[in-house]
């Protein structure tokens, strides 16, 4: 019985420990999604993001369930904006000051909103072939301004 | 009634065991692996940002039901709501291993991302083995598992760039619902000296970095429940030792998951599961219940859709050491 509980006991303690350990992990796992990146060249660049920018708007146009949001927004200074967005996002330097709580302030985004545009933007990255881990990191940069973005 | 299990018990060597032992894990496993792997997934990356559930879809479910893993809770909320939406999903779970048969299902509501409940029910049958004990053909374990779960603080899809996990808190009340043993009025848990009924209270952290390890979708979850059940309810509640006394007492056992994909469309992970041990008496030996562990492999051809594989450690069940077993499990999320 002592013999169980000691085990018992001892494989806990591992459990803890692997657990405080994985935790422990987790500041270098989640370093990357605000390091400066390295991914600029896996988006093709700036004429590899400025593709996907055109895929992705194409994909928010024709989404019934958000392209109301985007009614009577200039679309070419939309994709200019977002193009320079990325860019900066994945190292590229390109100058993006935009403060995206103002931007987004009045529009009423919900949650379901901003989680489809995201999906636009994977799709989008999947057609412009981009590779798992750039997605990611720019998915992890965007997911980030959700409470930045969604007001509803 | 505990001595009826003796004799047949000790006819049994453990390799014969083996199969049962196999057959908890499956349930465990396949259930938190196909489960469990479908609560990251659904349709990973697509289902987590797009449906407005965190990580997945609907498809995340425990075997008691609950979002999560396979064998662990999640702390975030099961189904596609979002902070004004209401999300439904369902599960269910058939295992056959060797000689045993485990069908689970069950369901769930998330109510606004931040309340969920669910619930489930499994029928493990213990099939030849359990006649073996005098139990009779087709002799079922078998419960009803009601849970609630409440999301304190934390968004596991905004919450990037910060080590801030998602925490909940959340209670599962089981109702165990087995036979009598055969010739008695007495149902199975209590004949071992269990309750029949009890309930599991739980906080869990969970993270889910979108940019992890490699770049890839990392998932970190840990938590501690505390509970008395054995081999997760099927056999009832604290136990009575050799002295004839019941001790219901409750233990605080940590557990731990831990998932990465290395494609959009696979998971593979770890699941750890610490389990309460009692000095019950009889053959069943309750006392060598040992942690559970299991290591999976997941595939989501399609949003509604998982195929899991697991390879589960159950340790000593009943006696029979070293229960490990492969397992697949398929589940479908609406």
């Amino acid at each position: 019985m002592t013999q169980y509980r000691r085990k018992n006991t001892l494989r806990s303690a591992l459990a803890a420990m692997i657990a405080a350990s994985t935790l422990a992990m987790a500041p270098i796992i989640a370093t990357p999604a605000h390091a400066s990146s390295t991914y600029f060249n896996e988006f093709g660049g700036r004429p590899g993001i400025t593709a996907l920018i055109n895929t992705f708007v194409g994909n928010v146009t024709a989404d019934n369930r958000i392209n109301f949001y985007f009614a009577h927004t200039n679309i070419p200074a939309l994709k200019a904006a977002l193009v320079n967005q990325v860019c900066n996002l994945e190292g590229g330097g390109c100058p993006f000051n935009m403060n995206m709580r103002a931007i987004h302030a009045h529009m009423g985004v919900t949650q379901a909103a901003f989680n489809a545009l995201a999906e636009d933007m994977i799709r989008a990255m999947d057609k412009e072939h981009i590779p798992t881990a750039a997605q990611n990191n720019l998915l992890a940069k965007l997911a980030a301004m959700g409470p930045e973005i969604v007001t509803k | 009634m505990l001595k009826m299990f003796k004799p047949s018990e000790k006819k049994t060597k453990s390799w014969d065991r083996a199969p049962r032992s196999m057959a908890w894990l499956a349930s465990t496993a396949i259930m938190g692996a196909g489960l469990v792997v479908a609560a990251p997934a659904a349709h990973a990356q697509d289902a987590m940002m797009a449906q407005g559930g965190l990580l997945a879809t609907g498809g995340v479910t425990s075997i008691n039901g609950v979002g999560g893993g396979g064998i662990n809770p999640f702390a975030v909320i099961s189904g596609y709501d979002t902070n004004d939406e209401v999300g439904v999903t369902g599960f269910f779970t058939h295992l056959i291993a060797g000689s045993y048969t485990l069908n689970s299902g069950g369901a769930s509501v998330g109510l606004f991302n931040r309340v969920e409940v669910s619930v489930a029910r499994q029928n493990f049958d213990l099939g030849s083995p359990g006649a073996s004990l005098g139990l009779g053909p087709d002799f079922n374990l078998s419960q009803n598992i009601i849970s609630a779960k409440v999301r304190l603080f934390g968004n596991a899809v905004y919450d990037q760039g910060t080590m801030l996990p998602v925490v909940a808190v959340g209670a599962s009340y089981h109702e165990n619902v087995t036979s009598a043993f055969p010739g008695t009025n007495e149902a199975l848990p209590k004949a071992v000296g269990s309750h029949l009924d009890g309930t599991t209270f739980y906080v869990v952290a969970t993270k889910l970095f979108i940019d992890g390890l490699f770049g890839h979708y990392t998932l970190v979850s840990a938590g501690a429940r505390l509970t008395n059940s054995n081999y997760n309810g099927l056999l009832g509640f604290g136990g009575t030792n050799a002295a004839g006394q019941f001790k219901s007492g409750y233990h605080v056992e940590p557990f731990f998951d831990f998932a990465y994909f290395p494609d959009r469309k696979f998971a593979v992970g770890y699941e750890f599961r610490a389990m309460p041990h009692f000095d019950v008496a009889g053959a069943l030996n309750l006392n060598t219940t040992n942690n559970w562990q299991d290591v999976f492999v997941a595939y989501f051809p399609t949003k509604n859709l998982s195929i899991t594989a697991a390879y589960a450690a159950l340790g000593t069940i009943a006696g029979a050491k070293n229960s490990n077993g492969l397992y697949l499990s398929f589940t479908a999320t609406f």
